[in-house]
């Protein structure tokens, strides 16, 4: 399933427009409307009757506004008080939305109509572990000899045997998402590194990370200054002049932007003297590992312990970004406008930042606001950048910045798209030493694929490539 | 040769609603049929305001595409050229 290319994240992406116009228009009473509207009667269902429909959608709500389904207590009070607290509960980045799951059947192969119980019988020739049978007039699996390997599939001349899998658990990297007893689908924190993958892969999008939009509203509406902090990779997100774009940041209602391209050009500063340490260094441990990406951070942390000291102890881009925001605005509230899910994490550990939206929540925010960005004045903020910066948006990016800044010879790597072929890959580059630096990116094509970024990578990288992010002849004023 | 010409809603509503890719459609057409269309990108052009349509929207010679897609565009283009007289 192509992110960006389904209706999943195009239901989402609507529920967050109509919670954002309620709250805009201090009708938040509307938020209670919003399922009734999206799923009208005499109109069809996607699921067994429109009520089913419109439940789905409270709860995905529900999880949106930052509560699980499991913090409903009376089912009769309208999802438009959970509206009140616009903080949430806080007790999750992402959840999977149990009314919107599928309960998908467990992941195993299965013979289809399509087997026409051939002579050759070539998957139970092949099958290793004699788990195939006949019986009616088809083959037949048995589940408890059968290890998946696959092979029946592929020596089947009718294509007749299918792989039924969990999307979401198929996707995943590091097996943290499971059906438990009762059949209900939970994310184990405790492996998770927030990836995002089964976000984009679930086909009935009930995986949905929570929004801190409803609080950004109402500290809006408290007049509360608000600065942005925006990622490299909202370039590439809207097909608008870059300075356009950050125009229409300020008219969502925020005081201030700062391109955390100005943070990237430290990070590229320290972690090449990091390096630069290193390789003249004698002890040879491993690779360099970035920090940049907090996805990656957790996969290190969690599931490759021995490796956790190879990790650059550099801040990241958004870390020093937001001591700058801190510093120039001390009485504002700093919100990073990030292309995916782990970014909110890191962001709830750094003192100098307060809230985190995804570029797909900011799009809500304008198109709530009724903001076309082509009508905006452009802003041209006060932070420069390298463009080296600004390319940390890219896979490649980083690495590319720090060999660009090293005094000397070094040979680098970098890995996108965390799945299990690419976990294998770094493990094997750092086990040998592949490498004296090892750029590693959760998301597919880097943070310009981010998981809840708006285009897909492939539009991204077309509409980067035509942004003049420094037009006028710049050097970094911060290096 | 008839020239067809498709106008793409670039406002930021149809962008958001999963039409970041349409402005690219040109790059999707087969070679042959890129010269026979016009590729225009408007402001928004107000359906979203109006109609029960689905965004996002997109015109074809004047006449309105509702959720458009990059398939959806190319195959219709792909239609209205086979009935062009030659």
């Amino acid at each position: 399933m192509t992110p960006n290319k389904n209706n999943a994240f195009i239901v989402r992406r609507d529920l967050l427009i109509r919670i954002c116009k309620s709250l805009l228009d201090n009708n938040p009473e509307g938020i209670d409307r919003i399922p009734l509207e999206m799923k009208p009667k005499n109109n069809g269902s996607w699921r067994c009757c429109v009520y089913k429909d419109r439940a789905v959608l409270k709860y995905k709500l529900m999880a949106l506004m930052g509560f699980k389904e499991t913090d409903e207590v009376d089912e009769l009070v309208p999802v438009s008080a959970y509206s009140h607290n616009p903080k949430g509960q806080q007790n999750f980045i992402i959840d999977v939305v149990s009314e919107a799951c599928s309960h998908c059947p467990s992941s195993k192969y299965m013979v289809s109509n399509f087997c026409q119980a051939c002579d050759a019988r070539p998957c139970q020739v092949n099958c290793p572990k004699d788990a195939i049978g006949f019986s009616t007039g088809k083959a037949l699996i048995d589940s408890d000899k059968c290890v998946n390997c696959g092979k029946c599939a592929k020596e089947c001349p009718y294509q007749a045997i299918h792989y039924l899998g969990r999307p979401c658990e198929n996707s995943c990297p590091v097996q943290a998402i499971y059906q438990d007893e009762d059949g209900k689908e939970c994310i184990d924190p405790d492996k998770c590194i927030l990836c995002g993958k089964c976000l984009q892969a679930c086909p009935f999008g009930a995986i949905i990370p929570s929004s801190q939009l409803m609080e950004i509203i109402h500290e809006m509406q408290k007049n509360t200054p608000l600065v942005a902090v925006v990622a490299p990779s909202i370039a590439g997100q809207f097909r608008e002049d870059i300075h356009k774009i950050y125009g229409s940041v300020l008219a969502a209602g925020f005081s201030d932007v700062i391109p955390v391209a100005a943070g990237a050009d430290l990070t590229a500063k320290y972690e090449a003297e990091e390096l630069d340490k290193i390789l003249t260094g004698t002890e040879k441990k491993g690779p360099l590992l970035s920090s940049c990406c907090p996805a990656w951070v957790n996969l290190v942390q969690k599931h490759l312990p021995q490796s956790r000291q190879l990790i650059s102890d550099t801040p990241t881009p958004l870390a020093f970004t937001v001591d700058i925001a801190k510093e120039k605005h001390p009485e504002a509230r700093v919100v990073f406008i990030a292309p995916c899910i782990a970014k909110r994490e890191e962001v709830m550990h750094l003192d100098n930042c307060d809230y985190c939206i995804s570029f797909e929540e900011l799009g809500a925010l304008l198109v709530a606001s009724g903001i076309e960005i082509s009508d905006q004045d452009p802003y041209v903020p006060e932070a420069v950048a390298s463009d080296s910066a600004h390319g940390f948006a890219m896979a490649g990016g980083v690495a590319s910045a720090i060999t660009g800044r090293l005094q000397q010879a070094c040979k680098t790597e970098y890995v996108h798209n965390l799945d299990k072929s690419n976990i294998r890959k770094i493990k094997q580059l750092i086990k040998s030493h592949g490498c004296d630096f090892l750029e590693v990116m959760s998301c597919d094509g880097g943070c310009m694929g981010g998981n809840l970024s708006l285009v897909s990578v492939k539009e991204g990288v077309r509409i980067m490539a035509k942004q003049k992010i420094n037009a006028k002849e710049s050097k970094p004023a911060l290096t | 040769m008839k020239k067809h010409t498709v106008v793409i809603c670039t406002g930021t509503l149809c962008h958001v609603m999963g039409g970041s890719e349409l402005p690219s459609l040109v790059d999707y057409l087969p070679e042959h049929y890129a010269s026979r269309v016009t590729l225009k990108g408007s402001p928004c052009i107000e359906q979203c305001k109006n109609s029960g349509l689905k965004p996002p929207f997109a015109e074809i010679d004047g006449e309105l595409v509702p959720e458009a897609s990059i398939e959806k565009l190319v195959n219709e283009l792909k239609k209205r050229i086979k009935n062009d007289p030659e």
